[in-house]
Order: C-alpha cells, then structure tokens, then sequence
C-alpha cells in the first residue's frame, strides 16, 4: 500500500510540476514582452522596464520559475493587473459560487443518472434502454450554453419561476439561482455517468455471488442496494473525479450564461483583459484540482480494491 | 498484417448486423449536415453577411426559411455557412489531433524507457487541465478568433489518442505479427508506420467520434463566449450568441442553430455507439 | 504592486447620464440644500411620478442597480475604468462644489463647501467649508483636507485628469472653515472641472497614512459609504451617517451589480433581481414601456456615440477619406432602425454642450452616397483600403451598428474588418495608440456640461495626449481652445465657441455618429430616480415606495 501509495503521489507531484511549467510556458510565449502587451504600445521603456522588475520578468527564466512555484506553494500569487487586487484574495471571493454549481450540477447529474443507468442495467437491450441511451445522446449532444439558454427562457423569461440570472448566498439564494446553470451542467455530464454507471452495474449482476443472492431469493432492490450499487460507487467516482477538468470548463461557459460571478467568469474577464497572471494562476490552480481529486479518488480506491495497488491500473 | 484484415472484416459485419439502423441513421443525420455545409454556396438563398435593416427580426416564412436576424441578414444562409465552417475546423482540429497524438503513443509504445516516461508525463499533464481553461489560456495569448481557439484544441487534443494509442502498442509489441516485423529486420519506422499503426488507428478513430462532438461543443462555446469566430463571419456559435438579447422576441435566431449543433452531436455520436457496440458485443462473442 | 500605467482618459469620458433636466427647479441656487430632502421628487421630468411615488418618501430599503460596467478602482483621482469607476466614486466622495444633483439646471452648486465667492479679476476663488461636515468615518472635514485634495487635483502624477485643472496656481488655508483657491489666468471652467471626481475630498491624514490602501476602504462625504466590493462583479454601500443632507440618503444599502451584457441588465430588471438598470437596449425600449411595473427614464446628458480615427493610419490623414466615410453614413437608417428613433443627427464631432450653435447654423452631413463616392474618387485611397473596427462586447447597439457601418462604407471600398473587444481592454488599446477605428468608451460622455473638458483633450497633442489618442494634430484649432478656455466673459465664450465647432466638424478628425439620451430603466416603485446633468446617479434622493 505503502508503496503503491508513493508511486501515485509521486506521479502527481510530477504532473503538478508539469501543469506550472506548462502555465508558465505558455504565458512566456506571449509574442513580443507581456508587460508591453499588458501597458499597450504607448507606454515608454523605462516604465516597461520598471513594471518587467516589479513583476520579476527581469531575472533569469528558471529563476522566474522557482519564484513562480514558489508563490504557488506559499499561496502568494501575486497582483491581479486589471482589478489592482491580490490574485489570492480575488479567487476567494469568488471560489464559493463556482465550488457550489460544480457541486449542484454533480448532484443533478447523479440524481437523474443514477436511476437511468440501474433502469438502463437490469432492462439492457430494451426499449427502456435504447430509450435512456437516446436521452443521455442527446444530452450529450447539447452545448451547456444552449440547454442553459433554454432552460432560461422557459422556466425564467416564460414562466418566471426561477431568476435568470446572478448569484445568491445563502442556502435558498444558492438553490434559486443555481438550479438552472446547475441543470445545464448536470445533463452535460450525464451521458458519460449514466454509460459507466449502467455498464458497471451490468457487470455487477453478472457476478456469481449476484447470481447466488439473486438464486436464494433476496429482492431485486435488496440486492442492488446490497451488493451492486455499493460495488458500483468507486467506477461512478473515478468517472466524476476525471471528468471534474470538464465540469470546470462547463462553469467556464455557464457562469457567463447565468452570470455568475465564479472563478469561470474571472477567468474570463482575465482572458478578456489580458491579465496574463490571473490566466496563470487560475489555469494552474483548476490543474490542480484535477490532479488532486484523481489522487484522492485512487488511493481511496487502492484501499477499497487491493487489487489497484498491486499494479493493475498505473501503466 | 492479413490477419488483421480479416479482423476488421470480421468485426464490421457484425456491427453491422447489430447496429445496422444506429451507424445508418448517424450517418444519414451527419451526411446531410455536412453536405448542407460543403455546398453552403449553393444551397444559400443569401449571401451570409448581407444585411437588410428594414427587413430585421423576421420570423420564419418561405422568402426566409429560418427568419431574419436583427440586421435582418438570412438566418437560414448563416446556418449553412456555420455549418460549413464549424464543420471543416472541427475535423481539422480532431484529426490533427488524432495524427499527432497516434503517432507520440506509438513511438512511445514502440520504443518504450525514458522516452516513454516523459511523454507518459507530458500526456499525464495535459490531460489534467481542464480542456477549455487552456483553450482560454491559449486564447488570451494569440487573442481570440478561430485561429487561437483551433490551437487550444489541438494543444490539447492530442494527449488522449497518444495515451490511446500508447496502450495499444504496448499490447501489441509483443504480437507475433509485430515480433515477426522484427525477424524479418523491417526498419524501425516501416516497422511502426506500415504494421503497427493501421492496426491502433481503429480504436483512436472510435473515440474520435466523441472528440468531435467535443471540439464542436468547445468551439461552439468559445464563440458563443466572443473568442471564436468574429463578426461579421457566421458560426453556429456565434450566431447562437446574437440571438440571446431576442430570445423572447425572436426565438428563431438561437433555438435553431442550437438544433442543427446537437443534431450535429447526436448523429456523430450514434456513429460512434454504432461502431463501439459492434465492437463490444464482438468483444463478448 | 505597482502603479497602473495605462495613462487612460477613460474616466474622463465615461459617465453620463445628464440628467433629464426637467428645467423645473430654476430656484435651486446656491443654498438649496436646506430645502426639506424629499419636497421636490416629483417636479423633475424624467424622474418617477408614477402614484406610487406620490406620497412622502420612506426610509429604509436596499436597491440592486444592475450597471454595465463596474468600478476598477476607487481612487477617484485615477479612474481606470470610466464611469465604471466614477459612478461609484460619486456615491462615496464628494468635491466642494457639484453639478446640480437633480439635474435640474446644469450649474454648479454647494456641496462640501456651502458657499463661495470669486474675486472681480477672475483669480481666485474662496469655498467656506459647510459647518460641521464630516467624512463618513465621523471625522470633521478641515482646510487642510481641502487644499490637499486640491493639489491632487493639479498634480498630474496624482491625478489622471490632471489637464482640467489648466489654470490653477495654488490653494491656501484662510482659516479652519475657509480656503482661497488662485489660478494663473482666469478660467471659468475650472469650476465645472472641480465639480467632479478629480477633485473630491478626501482626508489627508488617513490618505497620507494608508498610502494606496486608503483606497481599499475609502472615506469621503458622500451619502453612501463603501461595505464590501467584490471586483469584477458588485460593490455594496451603505449609508453615511454623517452625510451633510438631512435625513439623507434614504437607502440603507445600494448594490452595483455589474453587468457587461445589455440584455442580462434588462432580464435581471424584468426578473426581479434588480430594481434598476442603466444602458437600456434601444431596441427594447418601446417593449419595456408598455410594461407597467417598469418605468423608463431618458435623460438628456452629453452622451455620444463618438468613434476614433487613427491619424496616424494613412488614410485618415486624407479630410478627403473623412468626408466620404461621413457621407456614406444613413444615419436616419440606423436611428430608427437601431437606436429605436432616439438620436439626433449631430452638428459638431462632441457631444451636445453648452454654446452649441444650431442646426441651422451648422448643418449636419445628411446621407449622400453620390458625394461620398466622388469624394473618395478624388483622394489619395480612390480604391479604399482596408481598416480594423474595435469595438465593445455586450451592447446589442454597438453589434448592429458596426454591421451596418461595414455595410455603408463597403460601397467606398473601405474594407473594414471588425474586433469586438472587452470595453476596458478596448479602451485601454485606444489610450495606447493600437486601433485604427474605434470606439473609445461604450458610454462616452463628457463630465462636464461646457466644452472646457472635452475641446482641450481632442486638441492637445503635446504632453501625452495626442489629441485625445487621435493623432490628430491642428495647431490652429488648438490655439482657439486655448483663448476659448482662458476668455473669462461667457458672452464672448458663446462667440468663439461655434467657430471651433463649425472648424472641428469641417475637419472631422473624429466622427460622431449620433448624440443620444442615457435610456435607464426600474421599477415603478422605486422613487427619486435622480441623474445630475452628467448622468451620475444621485442615490441620496432615491426611495421605494410600498
């Protein structure tokens, strides 16, 4: 476990590194001097030069990026150019409206997916099923913003249940303007659950101990809350925490839809505004995110399932 | 290299036989898209960016099949033309990446060792961002317009066929026809190039069938956002995006083009379910 | 970290709304704010007379107002996003003198100074400080307070605006309650320049003190008082306890919702969820009066759509090219069809201002295809070329426009490829020199009602401005300003200023596509909906009714 535990933390590590690196070359490969792009042409070089300093643009390249891994560690990320705020303190304010539609979307998703794909599992192959494949299709198929669109002109503009826009604190302010946006996320992600899901619980029931239990006469539902489902938790897992990379793209879009003032609208009003530390530090921080979740979700796996550690899955 | 042929062959009659009206109606949906937008020229009543003030926010009828837009430009032309452009972008940029990404996992595969442990690294970093963060990332640098959105996407696109493709390589360095290529002192690259990569295509090409819809929905979105196409060039994206100050006013402008993008979708995704069932209920026989 | 560099103007020409001017109040002179707050809410047009605002005004209450752009910044001497900017500023701060709250008239009148005096040779000026005014931290407001904000005003390190100061010499501390402000040679419009954002005051203690953090957490003698900002999204206020007016402001709590889309302002207006919103979609204002429950509010303020040539793209050094592309603009067309009727036709590359001749006597350039093609026949570009239009994201007015410009001067040959950008970003590409057309502020408006702002910036050319960012550069025009702005008598002013009208419009170094009202709309029960004639918002005034 010990071991297994230090290969996986170790290939994070490196992975983490590689996001900064990839971050930080990126924004290095900004045409021309980044500062002169950020102050406009007008500006003169001895205020380039000044602000290049200020930023620390003028050390060494690799010296620049041990400071900049060393911000990232200590949580010190810098000035935001555009709002003359703290990078640190920016993302704080605006985490709790993304963290919660990321969180709501998840739960929309699992609380129509999950249903589908047991439905989908024990009926496999039948109308019901080609049905619910249909369904996940074109829920796939949709672009968040459109269904998000929508969403919002039925149940806000036509029927004016829910607002059409903004953020509320507060249990019912988060329910009320996050129940659209969270909708729209939610049908996104829902093919990929409901396919994993199904095809887990698919296996599971073709298990022998299924098949005994099922032969001993224990009910149907018994047996799927029993056995198949609590089998069918960690691949449901695994599929949310690799696919968190694209539930944060989906906030990206549909904060701008919904106007929500998350990290995916700072995100862009950073691109819009070319605040080129901003778009760093945001674009390494949701890596992370990534990174740490799929972590967290395999070492919960390799204590689950011995056979995780043994090497069946780091290739 | 003939014993795989007969695989396929194999393999594509089977999936034929079980998904036989999934594969033809995808491929019927998609057909019909695409030669919509390769003959946009055509098939146009309009030319896409001609405007007609007095004539704006019409609905539907039969001198504008899909109405008018609020500068009064033909709906139904825009359409066709997003089609022929999102279309044509949208297979550049999967299949650029599909080439690209084949190619890194197969030498990875091929050769194994610390070349392998570094792009298995890079692959790994990649991966992890998520996709339209660094679509945004590389957009804030080129700037926007459909140029920077493409190289996000192929920026990205890659890593998965190269992990794909590295698996496959992996599993099949070891096959006898490969182990033969060896034996029969094949140079390296007529070694990977002519025997190993037409047979790990396959799989890379299924799972393009969901990159695609991917890169469509990415794209659609970054233009729906003003990163993509710019004015006045018509991409259902940004036509989509136009018409949200009319969504009660003129519904025609948004729900459309948002119908022919999941159509889009649908019909490239069943090809997709049409090929990968076929392929495991081979897998089960 | 370090100073913004970005050395824009923006904040000089973003906000707007003048207010709709009901010319009722001509009464309001100098002392007026002793009258009872709340006596007077109906008598301006333009302002809510809905029943529901019939009766006495009450206190209490939050308001949502959803804006199109948000504050950046609230160091109010260096704006780096407009009216984004100003707006919020005119809430928290105030100078020693004010554009008329109500808009009523376009004058000046007392604010952190309740009165003053000019000397006869039109040199110096003495404010007496409003006895017993206190910033919003409870602190009295002192001389010493005054002439430090003064000379932040004329310091153009401090102070973004700094060129409106032109004139100022020196302020000095009479007594506690007294400050003499001189000028080097007379400048009527300095009174105007100081009645706005770069000249508000602030408490030099803390200033001096807090350094750049001050403006974190401001203090000044506004009505409203900061309570918490989130950038890039709202900023809350809440009252001023010790604000000045009486029983004022009657909010508890005002919410800047930040908006960059227009239809998303107006949605959040219908839905509920705010119960203001200001940049209105023209396009929708016929729909939106038909809605009882929302009342729409037109204001006439120095608001223009203005768009920039860059003079030193070739083509624009041709008056031949300008001329053509003037002409070859419809602009009946794209008033009704886009600006739903409400522009005017202008006479002059500015906004409305004060000694405006008529159309009469400077005639508009009216659609002319066949002029504007020989025109172009007949400079040096006879085949057209091509050009990049920038402009912002979010306004539906703006989008359609831009098509039908594209459109219009196609017929020239004029190939014009259009940017849409991030207004901020867009703005901050004009101040440095990287556009060839575009559209300098979403909402361009002058700050003050005379054309002493505006008439130096776009003649400048020394010093950094370059004509405000256009290149442009006519040393004769300039030196018209130049006496415009240092002649004392405004009989003389009203000669001179036409003649650099007609001369500006003859040149058109800048076109001016139309002049519009600032179009806000809310609900029909939120009372005292105030604009001062440079369409800043007086929240102090505003209440909900029941």
């Amino acid at each position: 476990m010990l071991n297994y535990l230090a290969r996986r933390v170790g290939s994070s590590v490196i992975q983490l590194l590689g996001l900064a690196l990839l971050s930080f070359t990126l924004i290095h490969l900004v045409p021309g001097n980044p500062v002169r792009t950020m102050l406009g042409g007008r500006a003169s070089p001895q205020q380039v030069h000044q602000v290049s300093e200020a930023l620390g643009l003028t050390r060494p390249l690799i010296n620049q990026f041990l400071g900049f891994l060393g911000h990232l560690l200590t949580g010190n990320f810098g000035q935001s150019f555009t709002f003359s705020q703290g990078i640190g303190s920016l993302i704080s304010q605006r985490l709790l409206p993304s963290v919660m539609l990321i969180l709501f979307g998840t739960l929309v998703a699992l609380l129509i997916g999950v249903p589908l794909a047991v439905v989908g599992a024990l009926r496999s192959d039948r109308p019901i099923d080609h049905g619910i494949r249909i369904f996940t299709t074109v829920s796939f198929a949709m672009p968040t913003f459109w269904s998000g669109l929508v969403l919002a002109l039925i149940f806000a503009l036509k029927l004016n249940w829910l607002p059409v826009s903004g953020y509320t604190p507060g249990f019912v302010g988060i329910v009320r303007s996050l129940t659209l946006p969270a909708i729209a996320l939610g049908l996104s992600l829902l093919a990929v659950i409901v396919r994993t899901l199904r095809s887990s619980v698919r296996h599971v029931l073709s298990l022998e101990y299924v098949e005994a239990a099922q032969a001993r006469g224990f009910s149907t539902p018994r047996i799927l809350f029993k056995h198949v489902m609590r089998n069918a938790i960690m691949p449901t897992a695994t599929v949310l925490a690799v696919n968190v990379g694209f539930l944060i793209g989906g906030t990206v879009v549909l904060e701008q839809v919904f106007q929500i003032p998350g990290l995916g609208t700072l995100l862009f009003q950073a691109v819009q505004q070319r605040d080129y530390p901003l778009v760093e530090t945001l674009a390494v921080l949701s890596g992370a995110v990534v990174v740490l979740l799929n972590l967290s979700t395999d070492i919960m796996q390799g204590i689950v399932d011995p056979r995780v550690r043994l090497g069946g899955k780091s290739v | 290299m003939s014993d795989t042929f007969t695989t396929t062959s194999r393999t594509t009659r089977f999936r034929f036989r079980i998904r036989n009206w999934e594969l033809s109606l995808g491929v019927a949906m998609l057909g019909i898209i695409v030669i919509a937008g390769l003959f946009a020229p055509l098939l146009a009543p309009y030319p896409p960016n001609q405007i007609d003030i007095l004539h704006s926010l019409q609905a539907p009828s039969f001198s504008h099949l899909m109405g008018t837009d609020f500068v009064g430009r033909d709906v139904f032309s825009r359409v066709l033309y997003g089609v022929r452009i999102d279309v044509f972008v949208v297979a550049l940029i999967t299949y650029a990446g599909l080439v690209i990404g084949v190619i890194i996992g197969t030498v990875a595969g091929y050769f194994g060792g610390w070349l392998d442990a570094i792009i298995g690294r890079v692959t790994d970093t990649v991966v992890s961002f998520p996709f339209i963060v660094l679509v945004l990332a590389v957009v804030a640098i080129v700037g926007p317009g459909l140029k920077g959105v493409a190289i996000g996407i192929v920026l990205v696109g890659w890593a998965l066929y190269s992990r794909l493709a590295r698996s496959e390589m992996l599993a099949m360095r070891e096959q006898p026809f490969m182990l033969a290529t060896r034996a029969l002192g094949y140079s390296t690259p007529r070694a990977i190039f002519r025997h190993a990569l037409p047979n790990l295509v396959r799989s890379s090409l299924v799972y393009s069938t969901v990159d695609v819809v991917v890169n469509m929905l990415v794209l659609a979105g970054m233009s729906y956002l003003g990163l993509g196409q710019q004015a006045p060039g018509a991409d259902l994206g940004s036509i989509i995006a136009s018409g949200q100050g009319y969504l009660l006013t003129a519904w025609w402008i948004t729900t459309i083009p948002g119908t022919v993008l999941v159509l889009f979708g649908i019909g490239v995704s069943m090809i997709g379910d049409g090929l990968t069932r076929g392929e495991l209920s081979m897998a089960t026989v | 970290m370090f100073e913004r560099l970005r050395n824009s103007h923006r904040g000089i020409g973003q906000r707007s709304l003048k207010v709709v001017a009901g010319i009722a109040a001509s009464s309001l002179a100098v002392s007026l704010f002793s009258i009872p707050a709340g006596s007077s809410s109906s008598s301006s047009s333009g302002v809510n007379t809905s029943t529901a605002c019939q009766g006495t005004p009450v206190k209490g209450g939050s308001l949502v107002y959803a804006r199109q752009t948000g504050p950046l910044t609230l160091n109010t001497f260096f704006p780096t996003n407009g009216n984004g900017d100003i707006f919020a500023d005119t809430l928290l701060y105030q100078g020693l003198i004010m554009p008329d709250p109500k808009g009523a008239t376009q004058n000046v009148v007392p604010a952190v100074a309740s009165s003053w005096t000019e000397s006869k040779d039109g040199l110096s000026y003495t404010f007496h400080l409003r006895p017993g005014i206190k910033f919003s931290n409870g602190q009295p407001v002192t001389a010493a307070d005054v002439v430090f904000s003064l000379n932040y005003f004329a310091n153009p390190k401090l102070d973004e605006t700094a060129v409106l100061s032109s004139g100022y010499k020196n302020s000095v501390v009479v007594n506690a309650s007294t400050v003499q402000m001189n000028l080097t040679t007379p400048t009527p419009g300095i009174l105007y320049n100081m009645s706005i954002f770069d000249a508000f005051i602030v408490p030099k203690a803390l200033v001096q003190k807090e350094g750049k953090k001050f403006w974190d957490n401001p203090v000044g003698t506004g009505p409203f008082k900061l309570s918490s900002w989130i950038r890039g999204s709202s900023i809350t206020f809440v009252r001023n306890p010790y604000y000045w007016e009486s029983g004022l402001p009657y909010l508890n709590k005002v919410t800047y919702l930040y908006a960059a889309n227009d239809n998303t302002r107006l949605l959040d207006l219908q839905n509920g969820q705010a119960q203001i919103a200001d940049g209105i979609p023209f396009a929708q204002i016929k729909s939106l009066k038909a809605n009882s429950t929302i009342s729409v509010q037109s204001a006439k303020v120095p608001y223009w759509v203005g768009l920039w040539l860059n003079h030193q793209r070739k083509p624009f050094q041709d008056l031949n090219v300008r001329l053509a592309m003037e002409y070859a603009i419809n602009r009946p067309l794209i008033n009704s069809q886009i600006y739903a009727g409400l522009g005017t036709n202008p006479n002059s590359v500015l906004p409305q201002l004060r000694f405006d001749a008529p159309n009469s006597v400077i005639k508009p350039y009216n659609f002319d295809l066949a002029k504007a093609k020989q025109l172009m026949a007949k400079s040096k570009f006879p085949k057209g070329f091509s050009v990049t239009l920038q402009y912002p994201s979010g306004y539906a007015a703006y989008t359609n426009l831009v098509l039908v410009l594209q459109a219009e001067w196609a017929a020239l040959g004029i190939k014009v490829k259009l940017q849409s950008m991030d207004q901020a970003t867009e703005t901050q590409d004009y101040t440095s020199g990287k556009y060839d057309m575009t559209f300098p502020y979403a909402e361009f408006t002058s700050d003050v009602t005379v054309p002493d702002e505006y008439a130096p910036f776009v003649t400048t050319y020394a010093g950094g401005g370059y004509s405000f960012y256009s290149w442009w550069n006519n040393p004769t025009i300039a030196k018209m300003v130049t006496t415009f702005t240092h002649t004392a008598s405004d009989a003389t002013r009203a000669v001179q200023w036409p003649k650099i009208q007609k001369a500006m419009f003859d040149q058109t170094p800048f076109i001016n596509i139309l002049d519009l009202p600032f179009v806000n709309a809310h609900k029909s029960n939120v009372c005292g909906t105030y604009l001062n004639p440079l369409g800043a918002d007086s929240l102090q005034y505003t209440w909900i009714a029941k």
